[in-house]
């Protein structure tokens, strides 16, 4: 890395460290600036909504649509169902993530025509930043939302930015802004299974020998975030799930599918009656397949099983996870 | 295109779902869903008449519900609570907010709660049964009898509750809601024992199997074949009593537990 780099994620992590140390506890792990952003207003609206689409879709339907597309988390009214997405690994699907800001950031552009056109990108930067906001300003979005601008950015002015730098930074930036979050497993859990992906995709789908179909695609994608999850998976919720990759695999072709149709359901639901009845047993039928699979999947015996990784061999494991990136894959 | 196919290949999925979880031709289904803790019940008739007793405290319910059909409409021929606390109400809501139930039956116990005003609101318009003790209930062949109304005097909710007993050609299941000593006293065990023909294959055990919902002089009149119990995983009342699990073992009774099964299904012919 350049001197100049050096110089700048040095001060910036020093500020980090400085801002997490002043204003948290660390044997709490509580700070003292909490970002507390929907308004009543807002809330409001969505439990309308929400109530909506409860008359039109079953549980545990309803509250994954509602998890994937708007980012409110209603599974407490499911609990025994929540568990089972614990045990198969599948847990991240029903969160609002990075992928759903790309999708729409992508979908903005589709719709304006050029990625090229300053305006377009400040366009799609304000809607996915409004998105971002509706879905309750969760850490592991605002990470996506600067990553993915500063991306777009770097195309526009021509430049690959080094992906691992952009991760690591909209890192940093966050912390700064809002030191809690560095105590959140989803902003944690999302940080690490990015690295993990910025890492290990190339190599892991070439092992599989080539991205040849969709789900090999998604094979690899769940294998490579999952080398540096499952270990601090285990380390915090003493838990590993062994049929996460294979369950991940079969379903996560649907998630694109349904947060798109989902939009649209809801989009349906607030303005047409009849539409979005019409709509409804559409949007089923991905969900009931995320469903039905998953209830499947966690009758497994061994689905999940207790293991608990203690923190030395967690580091260790990192250690030589990184160790053995660099001397393979990095040279 | 890839997504038109995607989508054959879902409602493919969809309809093979629905098959394996309807019942088999000819046979009545009788599930204890696993709603954590709490109690629901779910039958579904040779034709495909659907009975709910009791909601449990979360849509886990609607959830169990929902698999029964082909897609997102829901009808319920009859619905009963049991009585209004919260951990047999909550999901009755929901299926009454989503479905369209043709009728409910309830007691109409007097108690204050914001769920059993949110019930009541529900229920406008449903054509509501108030039973009696002997009261008869059909649906499309299998009979549901009114054993007894609960106390609706006593402070105690749980001596309201609702006690059926559910019965399919020869088989009988003794759904007693959380029914504790009071209540269990008031039932007539001969009147009882007349009415079933040979076994009772299922008792589920009152008041998700808790010292109080076993009364023995009931209980030791009744030819027991299958014991379920409806409760939590680590449920922070010390449910089941050792006491249910130990008598129940001595009456040699098949002991089944949602905690540790999950849905408990039956079928009979």
């Amino acid at each position: 890395m350049a001197n100049r780099q050096l110089i700048i994620y040095g001060t910036l992590t020093l500020l980090a460290l400085v801002r997490i140390v002043s204003s948290c506890n660390l044997s709490t792990q509580k700070c003292t600036t909490e970002a507390a952003v929907a308004s009543n207003f807002l809330r409001t609206q969505k439990s309308d909504l929400e109530h909506k689409i409860f008359a039109l879709l079953p549980s545990p339907h309803a509250e994954l649509l509602v998890g994937m597309t708007i980012g409110d988390d209603l599974f407490k009214n499911v609990p025994i169902f929540k568990q089972k997405l614990k045990d198969t690994g599948t847990i991240h699907v029903v969160v609002v993530s990075g992928f759903n800001i790309s999708l729409v950031f992508g979908l903005v552009i589709k719709m304006l025509g050029s990625a090229y056109l300053k305006r377009n990108l400040l366009f799609a930067f304000c809607i996915t930043f409004f998105y971002a906001l509706i879905s309750g300003f969760e850490p592991p979005v605002i990470r996506a939302w600067i990553m993915g601008s500063l991306i777009a950015l770097g195309k526009y002015y021509g430049r690959k930015l080094p992906i691992v730098q952009v991760l690591v930074f909209s890192g940093l930036v966050l912390v700064l802004f809002n030191p809690s979050y560095f105590f959140s497993f989803s902003f944690q859990l999302s940080f690490l299974a990015t690295l993990s992906l910025i890492l290990f995709s190339e190599p892991i789908s070439g092992a599989l020998g080539g991205a040849k179909n969709l789900l090999l695609t998604d094979l690899s994608s769940t294998l490579a975030a999952q080398i540096l999850v499952w270990p601090y998976i285990s380390y915090q919720f003493k838990t590993v799930s062994l049929v996460s990759p294979l369950v991940n695999m079969l379903v996560l072709w649907t998630v694109p599918l349904a947060t798109v149709i989902g939009g649209l359901f809801i989009f349906a639901v607030i303005v047409s009656q009849s539409l979005s009845v019409l709509i409804a047993p559409i949007i089923f039928l991905p969900l009931d397949y995320f469903v039905t699979l998953i209830d499947m999947f966690s009758k497994l015996e061994f689905a999940s099983i207790d293991f608990t990784i203690r923190l030395p061999v967690l580091v260790f494991y990192y250690i030589v996870i990184g160790f053995v990136y660099f001397k393979k894959w990095r040279l | 295109m890839a997504v038109v196919k995607q989508f054959i290949f879902l409602v493919a999925f969809c309809y093979a779902r629905f098959l394996y979880y309807s019942a088999p031709y000819g046979m009545v289904k009788l599930a204890f869903v696993d709603v954590d803790q709490g109690d629901a019940i779910y039958m579904q008739t040779v034709n495909g008449k659907k009975i709910i007793v009791d909601g449990g405290p979360n849509f886990e319910v609607d959830a169990y519900v929902s698999k029964h059909f082909l897609t997102t409409d829901c009808t319920i021929d009859l619905l009963i609570l049991s009585h209004p606390h919260f951990d047999h109400l909550a999901g009755l809501i929901r299926v009454l907010e989503r479905c369209v139930v043709s009728a409910v039956v309830y007691n109409q116990t007097q108690y204050e709660s914001k769920e059993y005003a949110d019930f009541k609101t529900a229920i406008k318009g449903v054509k509501a049964i108030v039973p009696k003790q002997g009261d008869l209930l059909t649906v499309d062949g299998v009979v549901l009898k009114v054993v007894s109304v609960g106390l609706q005097n006593d402070s105690n909710l749980n001596n309201a509750s609702l006690v059926l007993l559910v019965k399919s050609g020869t088989y009988e299941v003794l759904l007693t809601g959380d029914l504790e000593f009071a209540g269990l006293k008031e039932i007539d065990s001969l009147e009882l024992t007349k009415y079933i023909a040979g076994e009772l294959e299922v008792y589920k055990a009152a008041h998700h199997g808790s010292r109080n919902g076993l009364y023995m002089p009931l209980v030791d009149q009744l030819d027991l074949q299958t014991c379920v119990i409806s409760l939590g995983k680590n449920n922070k009342y010390g449910h089941p009593s050792p006491d249910v699990i130990n008598y129940f073992n001595s009456r040699k009774c098949k002991i089944f537990r949602t905690d540790l099964f999950g849905s408990i299904e039956f079928l009979f012919e």
